[in-house]
């Protein structure tokens, strides 16, 4: 589904033209296997198309997002300037309908810039690299990690094979099955649930753009109705987005009661934005049991865990125990400081869970801990980064960085060990926001601390920044600062700050080492700005 | 519908942009001030204003109209009210 409105019918036979076309043109351009390849190319039938050529290739292709309208091109220009050098990459492939001219922006990196209308030559089926070993690396998924570092996560072939495999099991997929996405292929879940389960297991698959998709939400539910569709996997946000910015006669007539299967991943899904969208939808035939929550990160394909058939299980627990004790311990629903978590179902066949202490000693039942995972689809290792690789494992088992806690063999996640930001799905470092509010002329060197806060509203988190000002009392200045950070942080991080607020010196709270107490600046804030507190632990 | 005056049109915007979707109803966003591109409200928010434009007005924007260059500010945003 184009921007435009236009709709374009790939077949498989299509495809797979398309796909020997772009490797041959690849292999033309003097790429060959092995070669990191780096695809920015929007929504487009080519970004598909060269994806799959790539690895047809036998190269090494990620996809990375293309620059908005509102962010700093000279910043996002070195964002690409270091990934290509982080990844040693042999190429960048642009779009030539990109609504950025990329190309131009991008000529002069370390690697050459390829508008993907250049990649030209006779399909030539001896640019197909031989069948690839189980060994051999697919694609790299690049994702945002805990101090603004870019990890790429290596798949092989076989990991992803034998991910789409276990997910096939535990979800028998049927040849009638419509899969529909609004997800960017950039994302593991779109890549994953959008693209290439459908391919490989033989079933069609809806995309659509991403970009479209956030102004326009009801095109996802038009197309489920459209095209029959049965399956969709988002992160929880997107059921609240729907629910709200939805107009009700863009949906009146729609018929969604084929929509079998909405899988949640990627953020953590929230009670309320299941009943939510439940309720919405229910008159054009939607039903409860048909949405899933489901556990997962880039660096194990997509997903470890998801939950069973039916309406999702709730586990109503004590707040006060589980910040105490850091256990969680069943309460009534009706009761006060009871708080509520979605399971997110027991692992996926080939896939353990395990709960573990500070120490990584395993954790019983209930006890809330380091969600620490390991599965037959486990991702090689960080790109060039045997650092971040080593520091990942613990005796086999990749540790998630996420709390949880175990009930019956099912997974529930109430929270992050890790400063991480998660809004809509994304990964956002706070000390990436801290460094760009430090350049900004008023605020004090070194004294600005960024956090999420839940925002139930949106079904995902709210960026809150607290910037140390030499005038923090002057209402004109502090608008003044709050625009000029606001426009920095959109322009530099294409991040919109949910709440900016300007203090004294010394009101931010450091450790005995210098480093920002993000939890305990959170703590402070909720106490003295009235936000309501959070039962998630940190 | 009769439309209603200009400045009734901006002012009840900016009470829902402030309060509703910025969660900050004392900040003076003025007529002219970029609202996506300043970083004030995210992309999202374009369908929010299109869901409130069509309560309190009743004036339906079709979905291609609905683009950051096109709801940008306030007075972009009340001239396209106005048309009905």
């Amino acid at each position: 589904m184009h921007e435009d409105g236009a709709r374009e019918i790939i077949t498989a036979a299509d495809l797979w033209t398309d796909v020997l076309s772009a490797a041959t043109g690849l292999r033309n351009a003097g790429l060959h296997p092995d070669d990191v390849v780096i695809l920015i190319m929007g929504h487009s039938r080519q970004l598909i198309t060269t994806f799959l050529g790539a690895m047809a290739l036998g190269a090494v292709p990620t996809i990375v997002s293309t620059a908005t309208a509102r962010l700093d091109l000279e910043v996002y220009r070195k964002r690409i300037d270091v990934l290509v050098r982080c990844a040693a990459a042999a190429a960048v492939i642009t779009h030539p309908a990109d609504a950025i001219p990329l190309h131009d922006l991008l000529t002069g990196l370390t690697c050459p810039v390829i508008s993907s209308d250049t990649l030209t030559g006779t399909a030539d089926p001896s640019a197909l690299s031989p069948t690839p070993s189980p060994d051999q690396t697919a694609f790299i998924q690049y994702t945002s990690g805990s101090g603004g570092v870019q990890k790429g996560a290596v798949h092989t072939h076989g990991a992803v094979l034998r991910y789409i495999e276990s997910k096939h099991r535990g979800y028998p997929f049927a040849p009638d099955d419509v899969m529909v996405s609004w997800l960017p292929l950039y994302h593991d879940l779109g890549l994953l649930s959008g693209l290439l389960t459908p391919l490989v297991v033989g079933f069609r698959t809806v995309l659509m753009s991403p970009l479209q998709w956030v102004r326009q939400p009801g095109i996802l539910l038009q197309a489920v109705h459209e095209y029959g569709g049965t399956l969709c996997y988002m992160p929880n946000f997107a059921l609240n987005h729907c629910v709200r910015a939805v107009r009700e006669r863009d949906v009146r007539d729609l018929d969604l009661r084929r929509w079998k299967l909405v899988t949640l991943g990627g953020e953590p899904v929230r009670v309320g934005s299941l009943r939510a969208f439940a309720e919405r939808f229910a008159a054009q035939g939607f039903r409860e049991s048909a949405l899933r929550a489901g556990y997962g990160m880039a660096e194990v394909v997509e997903g470890v865990t998801v939950g069973r058939e039916g309406p999702p299980k709730v586990d109503w627990i004590s707040v006060a125990t589980l910040q105490r004790d850091a256990r969680a311990e069943p309460l009534a629903s009706t009761a006060p400081g009871a708080t509520a978590f979605v399971s997110c179902g027991p692992p996926k066949d080939g896939a353990e869970v395990q709960i573990v202490r500070d120490d990584g000693t395993p954790l019983p039942e209930r006890g809330v801990g380091e969600i620490e995972v390991r599965s037959e689809y486990m991702m090689r290792e960080y790109h060039r980064r045997p650092d971040l690789t080593r520091a990942a494992f613990r005796e086999g088992w990749f540790r998630t960085g996420d709390l949880g806690y175990l009930v019956g063999g099912e997974l529930y996640v109430v929270g992050r060990k890790s400063d991480l930001i998660i809004v809509g799905g994304r990964n956002i470092a706070p000390e990436e926001i801290e460094a760009a509010a430090e350049q900004v002329p008023g605020v004090v060197a070194g004294r600005a601390v960024a956090f999420g806060v839940a925002d139930e509203r949106a079904g995902t988190e709210r960026v809150i920044l607290i910037c140390e000002t030499a005038q923090p009392d002057d209402p004109a200045q502090q608008i003044a600062l709050e625009r000029r950070l606001r426009r920095v942080m959109t322009q530099a991080l294409e991040i919109t700050l949910g709440e900016v607020r300007m203090v004294e010196r010394g009101w931010i709270i450091k450790t005995s080492s210098g480093k920002k107490a993000r939890s305990d600046n959170r703590d402070k804030y909720r106490r003295q700005f009235g936000s309501a507190p959070e039962a998630i632990p940190r | 519908m009769s439309m209603p005056a200009k400045s009734k049109v901006l002012d009840q915007l900016r009470t829902f942009i402030c309060t509703e979707l910025m969660q900050h109803p004392s900040y003076p966003l003025t007529n002219s001030e970029p609202l996506m591109s300043g970083g004030l409200i995210d992309s999202f928010s374009v369908a929010y204003i299109a869901v409130f434009i069509e309560q309190t007005w009743d004036v339906y924007i079709p979905d291609p109209e609905l683009t950051v260059d096109n709801m940008d500010t306030l007075d972009l945003i009340a001239a396209r009210v106005l048309q009905g």
